[in-house]
This record gives C-alpha cells, structure tokens and sequence, in this order.
C-alpha cells in the first residue's frame, strides 16, 4: 500500500520535468 | 522516532525531486538559445532529466542506510524499478523527438558511420534498452538473481557513463562553464556513489566478518545458522529487520542475498538467520561449518515492531518462511518482558512443517499472546483454522475494539497469501496506515 505513494511520487517527478521542459522549449524559445 | 523518519523521508524526496530537476531549472534560467528548434530544447530537456534520474539510481539502489531508512529497503526498491522506468521513456524521448524534428537524424542510427559524440548516445541508449529489458525479464529469461544483479550494475554504470561523454562531447547545451560544471558535478557524484557502494563499503565488511557458531535444522526445510560478530563487536538492530548475507565469497563479488534476522534483538552477541531451501544458494545453507566466515551487511528496512512504540495491541501475520522477522519480534518482546495483547495468525501449508512450532509454544507461555494457526492442508482430526487466512478468521479472533488506532498488524509471508491477507485485513476493518508489510522479492 506504502508502494502507490511511491507510484504518486514518479508521477509528480515526471510531470514536473514535461512541465518544466516544455517551458524551456517554447516559452524560452519564444 | 516516526517523527524523525516522516521529516527525514520529506527531505530525502525533496532533495532527490530537485537534483533529478536540476538540470532542467538551470536550462530555464540559462540564457535564450537563438534559432535552436523547440522540439530540440524539449527532446535535450527530457533527456537530461532521464539522465540525471538514472545517474541518482546508485544512490536508491538499496546500499545507503541512511537514505532506506525512513522508506524501508522493499520500498525504495519498488521506486528505484518506478523511476528506472520513467527514466527510459525520458532518455528515450530524445531520439524519438529529434527524428520527428529532422528525419535526416535517422542516418545517425547507423552507428559504424555517425559522428562520434552521438556513437556515444546511441550506444548509451542501446545499454539502456538491455538494463531495463534485462530486470523486466529476469524471471521470465530464468536469469539467476546474483548474476542479474553482478551485471545489471556493470550495464548501469556503462551506460551513464557513455551517455555523460555524449553530452560532453555534443558541448551545445554545456558550452557555458557553469553548466559544464553542473554536469562534472553529478559525474562526479556519481563516480563518488560508485567507488563507495563497489570498493569501500565492501571493504569495510571484509574487515569485520562473522563467524558460523552452529548450523541447525528446522521445521519446514529451515537452516537457522547462528553468527559470531567480529571480536570485540555487538551487533544492534530492531526486530523485524534484514541484513544481506555473503558466504562462500567476499563482499566484492556483489553476489549477496538478503535475509531476516530471526534473533532477539535484545541478544547482542549472536546473531541469527533462519533460511529455507528455495534455491542455489539456499540449499547450501546446510553445508555452512562452524568456523565459517561470512559477512552481513545490514541491518535494514523499516518493518519493525520498534517504528510503534505507542501500539497497544500487535497482530502479526507470518505465512511459511516469513515467520523468521516475527519470531525475531516475539523473542524480543518475550526478553523485554513486554506484556502487550499479542494475537499470531501464523499461516502454513501443513501442519508438520510449520517452523518453530515448539519453540512458539513456549512464547506462548512467555508472552500475553494468542496463537491461531491456519493450515492450508491440515492433518485428519485438526481441530484449528484450516484453508487460507481471511476475513471470516480474523474477525472469529479480533474482538471489535482491536479494529481502532491502538492496534498495529505486521505481515511478512510469500506474494499471493500478502495481496490476499492486505485485502482480509481491509475488509476486516483496519485501515491501511496500520497494516505494515515486508516483500521480499526485490527484483
């Protein structure tokens, strides 16, 4: 059960780094 | 203590969320690059996120006491596997992107003709096809454990290693010294995490080996072997924990295997694992001497009675050989003189196997503990709890006010019979929080 906050975590973490790199890419870009 | 692993296990995650995304927030506050195409930016992005969580694997890969210790091992093990995962279809992201971007990226899959920086990309991204294809399907390919593991380390370090000289050498996103620093620096910390968890980690256990004081047979195909520590050494752990054994080979073979100490920690002189015959290296437990050296690393992980001091009632659950990290627990509440409500369901597949049958007799006279057997296939005439453990049983023994915050159960046994009992214990009544769990199968 402790594993799906585990889960949790690896998604945040991967949706923090798509976020911040599609920031990079298109906002910096611009 | 439970406050110190929560603040402990925020900082850790903290601390690792921001070196994974370091790399990316210094790209956001780097300066404009003029001309350069989005989807490039991006693909570059992902991948050095991919690669700075695969580079930060060596330091989840289970031999930092410090960082385990507010997560237990099983579940920084679960994660390292999650975020390896994660990391591939980031690393992955990068050559998929850029051959959106320019299909004349494709000819660099030729790798006897590409430029060397990206020989060395390509070659990364190959390594990391295999480590992550090779831990999926250890089982399946029937790889055995230790030689999965000897390799899956040599593959890991040779594949970040290839994948920092491609950025080095590529240089585009690295042309300012201070990113190039950024970069040195997790090489560096990578290097460092390396030669600890490869040279001096092992070294320090080759100089304190244990000694093989006895050798005994148990119920069930069981060995318990008993263990010396080094002169003039004690050995300190909380019941419920593990520690990697190496026998027959030093600690730099990276060939060890994990088992629960079965001893009371209250015993600091010896201590003692009790281990079934389940494989190659199990089944030469029995031809250990007295005399022996081995070396234990440990101890680890976070299920133990000792996290819950404050607990007012303790249900343990131990199904066949994960009876080892609750006898550790009854042995020491029984030399505590620790009088607390305990009630054992203690589930196996007959009843002459059952491991420590007579010795959990004599707990039972030791302790203020109730004792349910459920055997799977009981003997003519068995009067107990037979089948599997579920929820009809425990509510039979729980009374209802065992189902509140008072109460703290621990579970340890075979895959199949924990998913079963966690979704008993659920519909019993007890919520999630309060059901604590040790899995042993770590890849």
């Amino acid at each position: 059960m402790r594993q799906r906050y585990s889960k949790y975590f690896v998604y945040l973490i991967v949706l923090s780094a798509v976020a911040l790199s599609l920031a990079f890419a298109f906002l910096k870009a611009a | 203590m439970k406050t110190k692993n929560l603040f402990s296990g925020v900082f850790f995650a903290c601390l690792y969320a921001f070196l994974i995304l370091f790399p990316v927030i210094i790209l956001l506050l780097g300066p404009k690059f003029i001309g350069r195409p989005s989807l490039l930016d991006l693909s570059v992005s992902l991948a050095f996120v991919g690669l700075a969580s695969m580079a930060l694997q060596f330091v989840n890969s289970g031999r930092l006491k410090f960082f385990n210790a507010p997560f237990g091992t099983d579940l920084v093990y679960h994660f390292h596997r999650q975020i390896g995962i994660a990391a591939f279809f980031l690393v992955f992201a990068h050559p998929i992107l850029l051959f959106i971007l320019d299909s004349r990226y494709l000819r660099y899959l030729n790798i006897f003709t590409s430029p060397l920086p990206v020989k060395f990309g390509s070659l990364a991204v190959l390594f990391l096809v295999l480590v992550v294809w090779l831990a999926e399907y250890r089982q399946k390919l029937k790889i055995p454990y230790w030689f999965w593991k000897f390799w899956h380390g040599i593959i890991a370090t040779v594949m970040v290693s290839m994948a920092l000289i491609h950025i080095f050498l590529t240089g585009n996103y690295v042309s300012q010294s201070w990113k190039k620093e950024l970069w040195i620096g997790y090489s560096a910390l990578f290097i460092a995490m390396l030669i600890y968890t490869r040279v001096i980690y092992p070294l320090k256990l080759t100089r304190n080996p244990f000694t093989v004081s006895e050798v005994k047979k148990e119920r069930g195909d069981v060995w318990t072997i008993t263990l010396n520590p080094p002169v003039g050494k004690e050995v300190h752990f909380h019941p419920g924990q593990f520690g990697w054994l190496t026998a027959w080979k030093t600690p730099f073979s990276d060939s060890e295997h994990p088992f629960s100490i079965a001893s009371s920690a209250e015993q600091t002189g010896t201590l003692q694992m009790s281990i079934k015959n389940l494989g190659s290296f199990t089944e030469k437990i029995q031809n250990l001497k007295a005399g022996s050296q081995v070396y234990v690393d440990g101890p680890y992980g976070s299920f133990s009675i000792d996290r819950y001091p404050e607990a007012k009632n303790l249900v343990l659950i131990p199904g066949g050989i994960g009876v080892t990290p609750i006898m550790s627990m009854l042995r020491t509440l029984a030399d505590r003189g620790d009088h607390r409500p305990i009630k054992v369901f203690y589930a196996y597949q007959t009843w002459d196997a059952v491991t420590f049958r007579e010795e959990m007799e004599e707990l039972r006279q030791r302790l203020n503990m109730e004792l349910v057997y459920v055997i799977e296939r009981p003997p003519e005439n068995w009067q107990g709890e037979s089948g599997f453990l579920n929820s009809a049983i425990l509510k039979k023994y729980l009374p209802e006010d065992w189902l509140g915050a008072e109460t703290e159960v621990f579970l340890c046994g075979p895959t199949p019979m924990m998913n079963a009992v966690e979704k008993a214990l659920h519909q019993t009544g007890f919520s999630e929080k309060k059901v604590h769990t040790e899995r042993y199968s770590f890849a």
